[in-house]
């Protein structure tokens, strides 16, 4: 209990450090979104000023953050300038969409690294380990817009799946037929993410292998005449476990900011095209709340990592335990 | 044990090669780590295989372990022939050599407990019915001279000589004809040493067992085998009873490793019998 507390403390920390980063940087860039109305002749400066006195742009940072503060507390994260409304509801919105992009092809990605890279650490001379590693560098070469480009060019021209226009389906459709349009617009997307992140896993996960079979730990087993997949799966999987975990943590974190461009290029509702835009426009609040919503991703991360490696380290359940 | 049952061969090794390409393009090297092995191991006896670093004795171990395939030669153990047996014979093989290594803490799982770890080898091979298994725990881990309190702990728990003692009720789990100790005794204490290997001697005694004892510690040599093999570059280049060879080596390398063994502990290794050698 007292470590969940402590954890909890912890990720208030991280959220508490990560706004007030994300105020200070937005303060140091030029102009805000009232800037632009200035060079139209039409809005005069006083009409400019009064909108930058109703949303208390002019006021010193420290009264800004208190004031969001006050409205996050309030549930609404600050309000949107462009959209008129605050930003809580237009991320939260989008971030359902985002989550099930992201945790899809994370699954998938792990589905598929890990397996491949316990095969290719098991015959490091093999074919399927030189496969992978021909792979591997060929997609961490390739860079994710490029691979999203050719991913939507490669369905265009066959026609395998619906490759634009997941806005209208993703949020309009009820029952199977929802539930069929979001699988089928979600592949695309999520195959790109799948493709940019496996080489990393795979990567690790070979690596953290190789090291496990190389103990001798595994030579004592492979002594008692255990059948290879189970040395494999069982005992060296195991023990590589510890350093996977952890990485599952940070790659949630690190599978957002990839599924931000990937949003954008293939038109996926999530939050990727909000906060470009946002960006662009320099709707502070809405920047703030996706650089908020990701630093949550990586706290849960983390802290789903942490119960996983609770549960499946011996050493870590008895320290924490004691 | 009668003298024909000692006498009669228990593993057989003949001309053993084994080459390892080191680097990488047009860098690359062969380094032949063994170089026409043969050895004959006797039932109920102990080899000691010395050497210095990088002279072949590991990679010989693993050969006869079954955990590296030699590129030619045979090691018959019994009627099978280990060097071209295939894996289906070879993991039940495996049973009859077992393998204790230098760091204890590296060979035992650290995610489980000292009976999970015990147990394991009999579930796999399924030697021992499993109502009968934690029975057959807590009696090996007793003829190591471990209480059953701490069959629940974890190997980073255990001293330094309570988990050589785990490794080697862990080996003794599926009853071997041979046990390969590759310097299992590094990293011990005098006295966690001195008990380990008398725990090895009653074990023998016992279990007839055969030893393969891989070190470069002539003083413990002296004491705890029959017979010692010399390796150098590959070839075993001398071998004889263990008095013999130490108070007459005739290979070089042998008296450089005596001259070794004599600086650091400031006197000769002594022939065996005389204990005083093994914990002093």
């Amino acid at each position: 209990m007292r470590y969940l507390l402590a954890r909890i403390g912890q990720s208030l920390l991280l959220l508490t450090g990560v706004s007030l980063l994300s105020f200070a940087f937005l303060q140091l860039a030029p102009g805000d979104f009232f800037s632009e109305m200035r060079l139209s002749p039409q809005i005069s400066d006083e009409t400019v000023q009064g909108l930058r006195k109703q949303f208390a742009l002019d006021k010193p940072l420290h009264i800004r953050y208190w004031r969001w503060l006050q409205s996050t507390f309030h549930g609404e994260l600050g309000f949107s300038f462009a959209y008129n409304s605050p930003v809580a509801p237009l991320i939260l919105d989008r971030a359902g969409n985002t989550l099930l992009l992201t945790s899809t092809a994370m699954f998938f990605a792990w589905c598929v690294a890990v397996p491949l890279g316990v095969m290719s650490a098991a015959a490091p001379a093999g074919l399927l380990a030189r496969f992978c590693s021909i792979g591997t560098a060929a997609f961490l070469a390739t860079p994710e817009l490029l691979l999203a480009l050719l991913a939507l060019m490669l369905a265009v021209r066959t026609g395998w799946t619906r490759s634009l226009g997941m806005g209208a389906a993703v949020t309009t459709a009820q029952g199977w037929q929802g539930f069929r349009n979001t699988t089928t617009h979600l592949i695309l997307p999520a195959l790109v993410l799948v493709l940019t992140s496996v080489p990393v896993l795979l990567q690790h996960t070979a690596s953290a292998m190789r090291e496990a079979l190389a103990s001798p730990y595994i030579a004592a087993v492979r002594a008692h005449g255990i059948r290879p997949t189970r040395i494999l799966f069982h005992h060296a999987l195991r023990a590589a476990l510890n350093p996977l975990v952890s990485l599952l943590g940070t790659s949630l974190a690190g599978l957002l900011s990839a599924s931000l461009l990937v949003e954008v290029v293939m038109g996926w509702p999530g939050i990727g095209p909000l906060l470009l835009e946002a960006i662009l426009n320099r709707d502070v609040y809405v920047v703030i709340g996706g650089v908020m919503l990701s630093a949550i991703f990586l706290a849960s991360g983390m802290f789903i990592a942490d119960l996983l490696l609770f549960a499946v380290d011996p050493r870590i359940r008895a320290e924490r335990l004691s | 044990m009668t003298p024909e049952l000692l006498s009669r061969p228990l593993l057989v090794a003949r001309g053993l090669t084994k080459t390892y390409v080191q680097g990488h393009w047009p860098r690359r090297r062969h380094h032949k780590a063994l170089d026409g092995v043969n050895l004959i191991l006797r039932s109920g006896r102990t080899l000691a295989l010395v050497g210095a670093s990088g002279s072949g004795k590991t990679t010989l171990a693993m050969c006869l372990a079954a955990l590296e395939r030699p590129d030619s030669g045979e090691i018959w153990l019994g009627d099978l022939d280990l060097a071209s047996a295939r894996k289906g014979k070879l993991l039940r093989a495996r049973t009859q050599v077992q393998i204790l290594f230098q760091d204890s803490s590296g060979t035992l799982s650290p995610l489980l407990s000292a009976a999970e770890i015990v147990e394991e080898p009999l579930r796999v091979q399924c030697t021992v019915p499993k109502q009968q298994r934690d029975h057959a725990v807590t009696d090996l881990l007793r003829q190591v001279g471990l209480t059953p309190e701490l069959k629940t702990r974890r190997a980073s728990q255990l001293s330094g000589g309570q988990r050589q003692r785990l490794a080697i009720a862990r080996a003794l789990a599926l009853n071997p004809r041979l046990i390969i100790l590759d310097e299992p005794f590094t990293g011990l204490d005098l006295s966690a040493r001195g008990q380990i290997i008398n725990l090895l001697i009653e074990l023998q005694a016992s279990k007839a067992l055969s030893y393969l004892y891989v070190s470069h510690d002539l003083d413990v040599v002296s004491h705890f085998a029959d017979e010692v093999a010399v390796m150098h570059n590959g070839r075993i280049v001398e071998w004889g009873q263990t008095d013999n060879v130490i108070a007459n080596p005739i290979h070089s390398s042998t008296k450089v490793l005596l001259d070794a063994s004599t600086a650091l502990s400031g006197r000769r290794p002594s022939p065996r019998g005389e204990p005083a050698c093994v914990t002093c």
